[in-house]
Parts: C-alpha cells; structure tokens; sequence
C-alpha cells in the first residue's frame, strides 16, 4: 500500500500562534480517517495543506509521494477537495460547471466521466439546470462529483456534511465508502461521527493544533467517541495522558 | 495542450457566467456612459471646443468603469472561495491568467464599443475618423489596462480595502498608457495632425508586451497565499 | 551600533556639513538663476536616491518570491520606507526652484512628472502593506506590485518624453548639460555621495528595526 500523506513534524502558523503542531502522521491508499477534535483544533489547517491550499510553515509533507511545492500540477491533478463551499458558479448548469472542472484538470473523455459522476450523485435528471436552482444537499453532491471527476487518490474533505439532511448524509456517506472501496483515500473532517465511523478505518484527534490521539474507528462507538471528545476539549490535552 | 483547454475553460466559464448575470457588462457601460455625460455638463460645450475634450472623457470613462468591471470580477470569484477551486487544480496558472484576461478583454472591448457608439451621438463626432488606427487604440490600451488588471485586481481582494485597493494601485501604474491612448486618440480625431502616433502606438505596444509577460509570470503568486 | 553603522553615520554627518559648506560658501550661483539654482545641488541627489531606491524595493521584492525569504521583503520595504521621503523632498524642492525662477508652481514636465508618479508608486506599496495583516501574503503581494510599480517606471519616463516632444513647455532645471563649471559638478556628485551614504544608514536602521518587529512575532510563536 503506497503512501497517499506522509507527514513528519508539519507545522502551521498563522500570525502569533500556531494552528497546527509537530504533526507525524500516514494515510495510505484505500484508507480512510476521520479527522476529529473541537473547533479551532486545526482540522481546517490540516485540511488546506493536504489539498495544498496552503504551505506549511515547518516539517515535512509528501502527498503521492512528491513534494508539493517542487511538482505541484502533478500533486494536484490526484487530489479532489470538497469544503463547506461548494465551487460552483450558480450561474452555470451542474454539466458546464463539470466541463469547466474538467477542462483545469484536462481530462480526456470528458461527458463520459461527467455523466457517470451525475448518476452516481443522482443528479443527472438535472444536468442541464443552473445550480442556483439546487437545493444544498444537491449542491454538497454536484461538489462531490466535482471533487471525484479526475478519479483522485486521495479526497480531501473538512465537514462535508453539514447543512445536510438525513439522507443526504447517508447519500453522501455511501458515495465516500464506495470511492474508498476503489482504493481512494479519504480523510474528512467531520462531527458527524455515526455517518462515518462504520465505513473509516482510523480516527485522529487534534486538539489545540496538536496530534493527541490516532486509534481505530471501532475502538469506541459514535456515543463513546462524542464523550471522549469532549472530555479532551475541556481539559486533558495533555498526549501523554490521553491515552487508551 | 492542456494549457489552451485551461485558456478556453477559464473563458468559456466567465463569458457563460457573465451572459447570464450581465452584471459586469451592465455596471461598466453604466458608469462609462455616465462619466461621459459628466464630462459633457462639466465642460461647459459652449466654451471648449467640443472635440477637443473628447478623447480624455472616452479614456477617463473607460479606465474607470473598467475599476467597477475588474472588482466585479474578481469580487465574485472571491466569494464563497471560489478561486480555491482554480488554485487546488493543476492549471497552469499563466493559463489562468490569459484566460481571465481574454474573458475581461471581451467584456470590456463590448462595454467600450457601447460607450464609443453613445459617444459619438452626444459629442457629434464625425464617423470618418473612426480609422483602424483609431480602433488600434482602443485595443492595445484596453490590453494594457487589463494585463495589469487582472493581476491587481486579484491582489486588492486579498486586502483588508478591498475594491478600494483596486484603483490605488492601478492608476499610478497605468498613468503612461492613459497618456498614450488620450494622445493618441487626439492626434487621430484632429484633422490633419498624424506626426507622432506612431510614437505612442509603439509604447503602448510595448507596454503591452512588458506588462503581459509580467502578469502572466506573477499571477499565479498572486493567486495563492 | 554596529561598526559599520558607525562608519556610516561618521560619513553622512560629516559629508552632510561639508555638502552644506560647499553649496552657501563655496559654489558661484548660476549665471542666468541666481542663487535658487542651488536647490538643484539637494534636488538633484534626491531624485537620484528615490528612483535608486525604488529600484532596491523591485529588486528584493523578486528575490523574496524566487526565496521566500523575509529578510528580502523587509529589505524591499525599508527601501521604500525611506525612499518615500527622499521623493517627496524632489516633489518640494521642485516647486520651491520653479517658483522664484519660471512664476510657476509646477509644471508637467518630463522630470516632475516622473517623480510625481513615482510618488504615487511609492504610496500605493505603502498603502498596500498597510492593508494585509498576515506576514507572509503581505510580503507576496508587496513584493508582485513592488517589480510591477518598479518596471513601470521606465515606461513613464518614456511617456513623459514623447510628450514633452510634442508639447514644448518650460523645463525646469535647466536643459541637459547647462554648462556645468567644475566646482559645481564637484559639488553635485559628492551631493550624491552623502545623499547615499545617508540612504544607506537609515535604510540598514529602519531594516534593523524591521528584523526587530518579525523577531518579536518569532518570540510571541514560542510561547508555548
């Protein structure tokens, strides 16, 4: 199984502190994790390297195994990234905003992968209507099938659940389980921890920018690991104590 | 090549986008138009030859209605981050560049010929001096104007002033093409007078050049943080 | 201090009185102008100082977005910190030659109005890096516009002298190479010698101060 990320004392700062610390960390092909902590624990800035938004101020990152600053299209072109923003122009239909996508990524048998990415969303009764007609579910699902359109290896996602109902979670959640089975790897961001606990491999917590815990999923269920959560927000931040 | 399929996609999005919002269209032949009409009342026409005032109002409406235009643009791609769509994509980022340019380019060239058409009926301009050499004018400085706007445009996004921005940086630097267009455009509508066009023709076209090469180089520094 | 800091002050201060010295006591006064010429002797170093200065922001802005490195962008703005004001006292001594002399204030020449764009250029860097509080995107940006501003400025020169060719106006300053006595082109180019020496001290004081204010930022990341 290649290396997808590879981390080694990753840092980030934004003016006066640091987002994220000393972070050594693997993903590999075909493995999800679920990226979990408190708000402000430096998911986001994780997120915004990986998906090279952003360039870390210190350590080490290899993604597919390049240097994202030294081969950057190439790094690029394999990584899809899905956030709260979706990434489309509502003035376009959900197909020109694919071809738009398709052309940055210059991929070949372009209406052939975006139709079967429509239907894989179940968005291709709407392919022809402007996504400012879409309802917020739609728009997370033509965002994912924009994200998945250049087959990526790794899919980088920081909570992309949010303003979705109950079944566009479930949508959503099966969507990402099937990618993974196709060998993709996966790390999200996320509170919704029932939706994605029974299909990651691994979860890591961060707190206060920091690597405080990496275990398995099914260490704990969804209640277990809610309660756990909170109890290292409020105060047992320490990784040395934080430990199963 | 996939670097004219980034070139092609980039406008194929933004003149899509733009025929159907119209917003960037409109807001530029809006306020040209209503610069030229202020400089109609502010030079009183029966005290000034009229003509004479005519190449500045034309320069002077286009460059600023072109400020509204580029903060639109840009303005829109800045929200809801789309830009972080072009910046997480392997496009060439001087592939970016020239196809935000062409898409401004067509924008503004359209907005331009409006205003022009508008212009000639309020200043009674004679159609005879409407020469390719006129025309060439109006090309290379709207090229001018928007190699260096369409970097710094983006880069105003980037501050805390926002559309502010925009306009601080941009007039300074553009001062020498707005000089070449307006004389240019003068020595064009007076009758008689062609000595020195060529002059400015070539230090527009060299402005061009320099400041294309410039923004295709450094937009993609711009773009990302 | 440092040594060389020493040094530099030494030279500036010293050089600074002598100039003074040699422009009211020893300098004739120009034949056509009168004394007022003697405005060209701190006109003149300004300019060249401002326009050099100028330069040194364009260049270190390039070496910080092919380095990434932060001790070029404050290089870049410290120059133009600085350089700021040595433009400015062009754009004031302009109007304070031209006055007495032409009956005018200003006039859109090819020299003054380069130097008032140059101004302008100044400014605008100025203002931009006061409108981007993240360290990094701020020396990115500064450092984009600062080689834009920069190559610009030829360009406006050239503008400028297509222009003046059309439109003859007053020139002020005199035509090139007004006979210059000996004495008188002594003086101007030791002026541009203690104008540099000057520009230096304070570009490597204010560049101090710089390293300073991203050393305090280092100190606030260490905190825990």
């Amino acid at each position: 199984m290649d290396a997808i990320v590879k981390a080694r004392g990753l840092c980030r700062r934004y003016g006066r502190f640091w987002a994220l610390r000393d972070l050594d960390w693997e993903l590999h092909s075909g493995e999800a994790v679920a990226l979990l902590g408190a708000n402000g624990a430096g998911k986001t800035t994780l997120l915004s390297m990986l998906c090279t938004l952003a360039r870390p101020s210190d350590g080490d990152l290899q993604l597919m195994g390049m240097d994202p600053r030294k081969e950057p299209a190439r790094v690029r072109a394999q990584i899809g990234y899905v956030a709260h923003h979706t990434l489309l122009d509502d003035a376009l239909t959900a197909r020109e905003n694919l071809r738009y996508y398709g052309g940055l990524f210059d991929l070949d048998r372009l209406e052939e992968r975006i139709t079967r990415r429509l239907t894989q969303m179940g968005l291709i009764e709407r392919d022809a209507d402007q996504v400012e007609g879409f309802s917020r579910g739609m728009r997370q699902r033509l965002s994912l099938a924009r994200a998945l359109l250049h087959d990526p290896r790794l899919l980088v996602l920081d909570e992309p659940f949010t303003g979705l109902d109950a079944p566009g979670c479930r949508d959503l959640a099966r969507a990402l389980s099937s990618e993974k089975e196709n060998g993709c790897a996966i790390v999200l961001a996320t509170h919704q921890l029932a939706e994605v606990l029974p299909w990651c491999d691994r979860v890591l917590v961060l707190n206060l920018g920091r690597k405080v815990e990496e275990d398995r999923a099914d260490a704990r269920d969804a209640i277990g690991w809610g309660a756990h959560l909170t109890t290292i927000a409020a105060g047992g931040s320490n990784p040395a104590e934080v430990r199963r | 090549m996939s670097f004219w399929r980034v070139v092609r996609a980039v406008l194929a999005r933004d003149v899509l986008a733009e025929w159907r919002r119209k917003d960037i269209f409109t807001t530029f032949v809006m306020f040209g138009l209503l610069t030229v009409v202020v400089f109609v009342f502010a030079f009183d026409p029966t005290r000034h030859e009229r003509q004479d005032v005519v190449p500045g109002a034309l320069w002077t409406a286009f460059f600023f209605a072109g400020i509204l235009g580029l903060n639109r643009s840009a303005g829109r791609d800045s929200q809801d981050e789309f830009l972080h769509g072009m910046i997480t994509s392997p496009a060439d980022r001087g592939a970016l560049y020239l196809g935000k340019l062409t898409a401004h380019l067509v924008f503004m060239g359209v907005g331009e010929l409006v205003i022009l058409a508008l212009s000639i009926v309020f200043f009674d301009l004679d159609g005879r001096h409407l020469t390719p050499a006129f025309f060439a004018i109006m090309i290379l400085g709207t090229i001018g104007y928007l190699a260096v706007g369409t970097v710094f445009a983006v880069v105003g996004q980037k501050t805390r002033l926002q559309e502010v921005m925009l306009p601080v940086l941009l007039l300074p630097v553009l001062t020498p093409l707005l000089m070449a267009a307006v004389e240019g455009t003068a020595i064009i509508l007076t009758p008689g007078a062609n000595e020195g066009l060529g002059h400015w023709i070539q230090l527009m076209a060299a402005f061009d050049v320099m400041f294309m090469t410039a923004g295709f180089l450094l937009y993609g520094l711009v773009l990302e943080d | 201090m440092k040594v060389i800091d020493k040094i530099l002050l030494g030279l500036s201060a010293t050089g600074m009185i002598a100039l003074m010295y040699l422009v009211f006591m020893v300098v004739p006064a120009d034949r056509a102008q009168g004394i007022v010429q003697k405005v060209f002797y701190v006109h003149v170093p300004a300019a060249w100082v401002a326009f050099t200065a100028f330069g040194v922001t364009g260049f270190f802005g390039l070496r910080y977005l092919m380095t990434r490195d932060l001790r070029f962008d404050r290089l870049a703005a410290s120059s133009a910190e600085v350089g700021v004001y040595y433009i400015t006292m062009v754009l004031i001594t302009g109007p304070l030659w031209a006055k007495p002399i032409w009956g005018i204030f200003w006039t859109w020449d090819l020299r003054l109005t380069t130097s008032f764009i140059l101004w302008l250029l100044y400014l605008a860097y100025l203002i931009l890096r006061r409108s981007v509080g993240d360290r990094e995107r701020r020396a990115q940006l500064s450092a984009v516009v600062g080689l834009i501003s920069f190559l610009d400025v030829p360009i406006v020169y050239m503008a400028n002298r297509v222009r003046a060719s059309q439109h003859p106006a007053p020139v002020v300053g005199g035509g090139e190479g007004s006979g210059l006595e000996p004495i008188m082109l002594f003086t101007l180019l030791f002026g541009l010698f203690v104008f540099s020496t000057t520009f230096v001290l304070l570009l490597r004081a204010r560049n101090g101060q710089a390293a300073l204010e991203d050393e305090i930022e280092q100190l606030y990341l260490q905190r825990d």
